[in-house]
């Protein structure tokens, strides 16, 4: 009884508001609707709006983006925020300002960070290619080029995903009691004997937490291209939530949309489960009827 | 702490579930109308005893809103802002519901001019009436064109200038390493502005008679050509600067960094308090294409799922109607009528017949004499997002032809909903 | 002495990857914060091309006065009445829900879990319309309540405390229950006070999601005097442009201030946060 009642007011509030329209969404995305003759007809039609996907070249081309996106950013968000996390544990009389200026980004919306970022990677007369130009390198077109677009997108991300989650494991590794360190030092470790035997494993649950939220953020992923790139150029950062998305708000058509969604639910729920299997230690909780 | 917590709590609780029972009409625009229409609505209110309560929001939270609200088939909204090419869209979807019967003590005809009219009407009933107007007209820089040795665009419909002159002129201004760009559009890769290239061409609106299929009707020769044209002003010639928004085109210009800018008449104003020296011209044309000029603005219609329509007619009449807030809007706010007496009004004023009154002048010419309604369909939405991408793809390299091609197919695919 | 030089040159080394990420981290923040000083012609004319004006702000406070104007205020205000109600209630019943999944295990405990899962691998602007609908049917449409209460169980916090609430050793828990304590109590007495830095992030997610939050707002509480704050930043723009410098003099506000959060709870959190002199 007990466990349950701990889990009560969340677990409503998540089947009210979240599973319940969840599955709502899943049901709507196996209706058609018509508008022939100018009559809107609502039609039950099975999984025809995925089948329809399924002939879609634009959403095999999306499908892929998304497997692209996700392989790269995650890893490499991760592993920015762990080696800032860690350089941001070192001793110094300015820690604290440069602890709080490094988490800056937090506080700037995504659609304004996107804003000026759009604005620094102006191909004409931007920031970074004047900068760039410094060092001999011809401009880039950056946002507006097939090649550079998504890649552009993972930098905006990255920048503003890094200190966020790096929050967290540098609440992690203030965790891990010194004594532990200590020891190792007694030992005679050397530093990377102590992250890979003393970090990883006390940071082991705080990585995978990290490594999960940001696989689910990634994942829904949009801003920057409803602002700047509105999927293109040519379909090259057309993942699959901004497909969802133009094709409910923007096409009004629903059946595609949340279809397209329901497949992007899916396969998040599996690299997450993924995850976690292979990540995760096993529960010894105490045992209740 | 807590008890002041507690108390916010209550305060912000309960301070607006009271504000919303009230009975009146509720009135979705744009935020950009909200200065222009109060006092009007306001006058309604006095004149008529009617409530009306005005929602704002930004263009595309307002689409977002509409679609939502009709989603749901809310009650709370009575009369809505319309954008010209939607009303098929709403219309068809039961969105707005025709208002003929509204207006069938008058004629019409003697109102509102005849695109207007064109744009509120599908299936020859009329559903939105349009409040304003949009013209398309050439802003070019006196100075860069001098000195680039170029002659200026004429005023003159003899002496209209072609798309292959400003390609030219535009060439010699060009000067990269300076920033500086011999043409751009107003409102880049945006289907609204550049629907006069393929129209000028030959190629028609985009959509195929009937409004329900798209095939062959964006491959065709003049959107072929229209491509192409695109492709070389941003990837031959590179007359025009890529990876610049609609938002920055204008600021761009005023900066004195482009010869010439094809745009709205709403920019005429705009560059007021900068010291361009710039001049205006007629629209241009291909060589030996039709003339053809963008138009058409914001129409109001009635939702369909209102409880109040006869009063909410009311205010959509009251406002698309009456020659004030026609004129008034001509006056303060850089809007071209599509009010009969307002344009009227534009050609009897003498005001418009100087720079830089004489924008409206010339606008509203083009408006009345070329004026192409963007294509009419149900599925517009989809169509002009579809468009506006492959604009933007031809303007980034990609090949006209592929990408009209898969445009095409994309739109005829998502059409199959309205057969 | 090599020793020494070694060590040294550490900390040179550490400096400078410090001050370089500092300047990709704080670069595009300064530009929008000195383009809000200025008008927007003059932010263009810095820009076109590029040089080193872009970085100097300049001297209007034109933008800071319209945007107040324009209910910015107002809605700064239901941001933090919206954020620190949905943190406060946030924190409390998806800690209780981690600690149900991390201390005991139930019949249907993985089914749950896996509920919690999808929970929040779905897009949350994937669910905006059966939501709206629902808000309607039961009459939250428009007010606070629909900004709030469908904000408050969040599967992501739950996880996180969760993954907490497996750290903490399972005798510290038999120990308090054999001194004759309650699982809440548990909870409350032992689990929680240990889990600072972890509720500090918790809190700082709730707060950025209500804080970042525009789709949602927009169409479940569109009345002026419910506006969240990307609504109204997304207002500052008119049907041909936007207003640029509008948009950076908010958002340089609205940066600073979950900064501001952040100092406001750093006495309660140093540990985990600038806690490195302290321990």
């Amino acid at each position: 009884m007990v466990p349950y009642l701990f889990l009560a007011p969340a677990l409503i509030g998540t089947i009210a508001f979240k599973l319940y329209p969840i599955f709502i969404g899943f049901w709507e995305s196996l209706i058609y609707t018509s508008f022939s003759g100018g009559v809107e007809k609502r039609i039950f039609v099975w999984f025809e709006n995925y089948q329809y996907l399924f002939d879609d070249k634009i959403f095999w081309k999306s499908l892929e983006i998304t497997a692209f996106l996700t392989i790269i950013i995650n890893p490499l968000q991760i592993a920015m925020s762990l080696g800032l996390a860690l350089l941001l544990m070192r001793k110094s009389k300015f820690i604290r300002i440069i602890r709080s200026l490094y988490l800056l980004p937090i506080g700037i919306a995504l659609p304004i960070a996107t804003i000026i970022w759009g604005l620094m990677l102006d191909p004409n007369q931007g920031l970074i290619n004047g900068l760039i130009g410094v060092f001999g390198i011809p401009p880039q077109p950056f946002l507006v080029s097939e090649n550079q677009a998504l890649w552009c997108i993972i930098a905006i991300a990255t920048w503003k995903g890094v200190a966020f989650w790096m929050l967290f494991l540098l609440a992690g590794l203030e965790d891990i009691p010194k004594q532990y360190y200590e020891a190792a030092e007694i030992d005679g470790a050397t530093p990377f004997q102590k992250f890979r035997y003393v970090t990883l494993p006390q940071l082991k649950r705080t990585i995978l937490f990290v490594f999960v939220a940001d696989t689910a953020a990634n994942f829904v992923l949009m801003v920057p291209m409803i602002i700047l790139t509105k999927g293109g150029p040519l379909q090259s950062t057309n993942v699959l939530i901004y497909e969802g998305y133009r094709s409910g708000f923007y096409y009004q058509d629903w059946g595609r949309s949340l279809s397209i969604i329901t497949i992007l639910t899916v396969i998040t729920l599996i690299v997450i489960g993924l995850q976690l299997l292979f990540l995760s230690e096993r529960n010894e909780g105490i045992k209740v009827k | 702490m807590k008890k002041i917590l507690a108390s916010l709590c209550t305060i912000f609780l309960f301070s607006n579930i009271v504000t919303s029972a009230k009975a009146e009409i509720n009135f979705l625009i744009g935020t950009w109308a909200e200065e222009p229409l109060t006092p009007f609505v306001e006058a309604f209110e006095k004149e008529t005893g009617i409530e009306v309560n005005i929602q704002t929001f930004p263009f595309r939270d307002l689409l977002a809103t509409i679609e939502v609200r009709g989603n749901a088939q809310a009650d709370d909204v009575d009369v809505i802002f319309v954008d010209a090419p939607l009303v098929p869209s709403y219309a068809v979807r039961g969105m707005i519901g025709p208002m003929d019967e509204y207006f069938a003590d008058t004629s019409v005809n003697a109102i509102f001019a005849p695109a207007g009219i064109a744009a509120a009407s599908w299936n020859g009933e009329m559903y939105a009436p349009p409040l304003n107007n949009s013209g398309q007209l050439t802003y070019y820089n006196k100075d860069l064109l001098a000195k680039a040795g170029c002659a200026e665009p004429s005023m003159i419909e003899a002496e209209r200038v072609t798309w292959e002159e400003i390609v030219d002129c535009a060439k010699k201004i060009t000067d990269e390493a300076n920033g500086v760009h011999g043409f751009i559009f107003d409102q880049i890769s945006r289907y609204y502005q550049l629907q006069a290239l393929p129209e000028s061409a030959g190629g028609g609106s985009g959509v195929c008679e009937g409004g329900l299929s798209v095939k062959g009707c964006l491959t065709n020769d003049g959107w072929m050509k229209a491509g192409q044209f695109y492709y070389d002003i941003h990837n031959t010639s590179n007359i025009s600067p890529k990876g610049v928004g609609p938002d920055q085109t204008h600021e761009l210009f005023g900066l004195g960094k482009i010869g010439i800018f094809v745009g709205g008449s709403w920019n005429n104003g705009r560059w007021a308090d900068t010291d361009l020296n710039y001049g205006v011209a007629l629209h241009p044309y291909f060589e030996g294409g039709k003339v053809v000029t963008g138009c058409n603005s914001w129409h109001i219609g009635v939702w369909n799922h209102s409880k109040q329509k006869a009063d909410a007619a009311k205010l959509v009449r009251y406002l698309t109607a009456s020659p004030d807030v026609a004129i008034h809007y001509v006056e303060e706010h850089n809007s071209l009528p599509a009010h009969n007496s307002a344009i009227l009004h534009v050609a009897e004023d003498p005001k418009f017949n100087n720079f830089p009154g004489i924008v409206m002048n010339l606008a509203t010419y083009e408006s009345a004499n070329h004026c192409a309604t963007r294509g009419r369909t149900p599925g517009f939405l989809e169509f002009e997002e579809i468009v506006n991408t492959s604009f933007e793809d031809i303007r980034n390299g990609g090949d006209p032809a592929s990408v009209l091609a898969d445009a095409e197919s994309r739109i005829e695919s998502s059409m199959r909903r309205y057969k | 002495m090599i020793m020494h030089f070694k060590r040294q040159w550490s900390v040179y080394l550490w400096y400078l990857i410090i001050f370089i990420g500092l300047i990709i981290t704080i670069l595009p923040f300064w530009w929008g914060v000195a383009a809000s000083f200025k008008s927007n012609s003059e932010i263009f004319k810095d820009l076109a091309p590029i040089n080193y004006k872009a970085f100097l702000p300049g001297f209007s406070l034109d933008s800071y006065f319209a945007i107040f104007e324009n209910d910015f205020g107002r809605s700064m205000l239901n941001t933090f009445f919206v954020s620190i109600t949905s943190v406060a209630g946030g924190l409390l019943i998806n800690s209780m829900a981690g600690f149900a999944f991390a201390q005991f295990r139930f019949k249907g405990d993985n089914i749950i879990f896996g509920f919690v899962l999808l929970s929040f691998a779905v897009p949350a602007d994937a669910i905006a319309i059966p939501l709206f609908k629902m808000m309607r049917q039961i009459g939250w449409f428009d007010t606070f309540y629909a900004l709030i209460i469908p904000m408050l169980a969040n599967g992501l916090i739950i996880f996180l405390y969760r993954q907490f609430f497996l750290g903490i050793p399972k005798e510290l828990i038999e120990a308090a229950r054999v001194d004759g304590l309650s699982w809440f109590g548990v909870f409350w007495r032992i689990c929680l006070p240990l889990s600072v830095p972890v509720t500090l992030g918790a809190g700082l997610l709730l707060f950025v999601f209500q804080w970042e939050s525009y789709l949602w707002p927009l169409i479940a509480a569109p009345s002026p005097e419910l506006h969240l704050i990307q609504v109204t930043l997304g207002r500052f723009s008119t049907e041909y442009e936007m207003v640029w410098n509008q948009q950076f003099a908010a958002s340089s506000i609205a940066g600073f201030l979950p900064l501001v959060f952040i100092y406001m709870f750093q006495k309660q959190f140093v540990s985990a946060l600038t806690g490195v002199e302290q321990k």
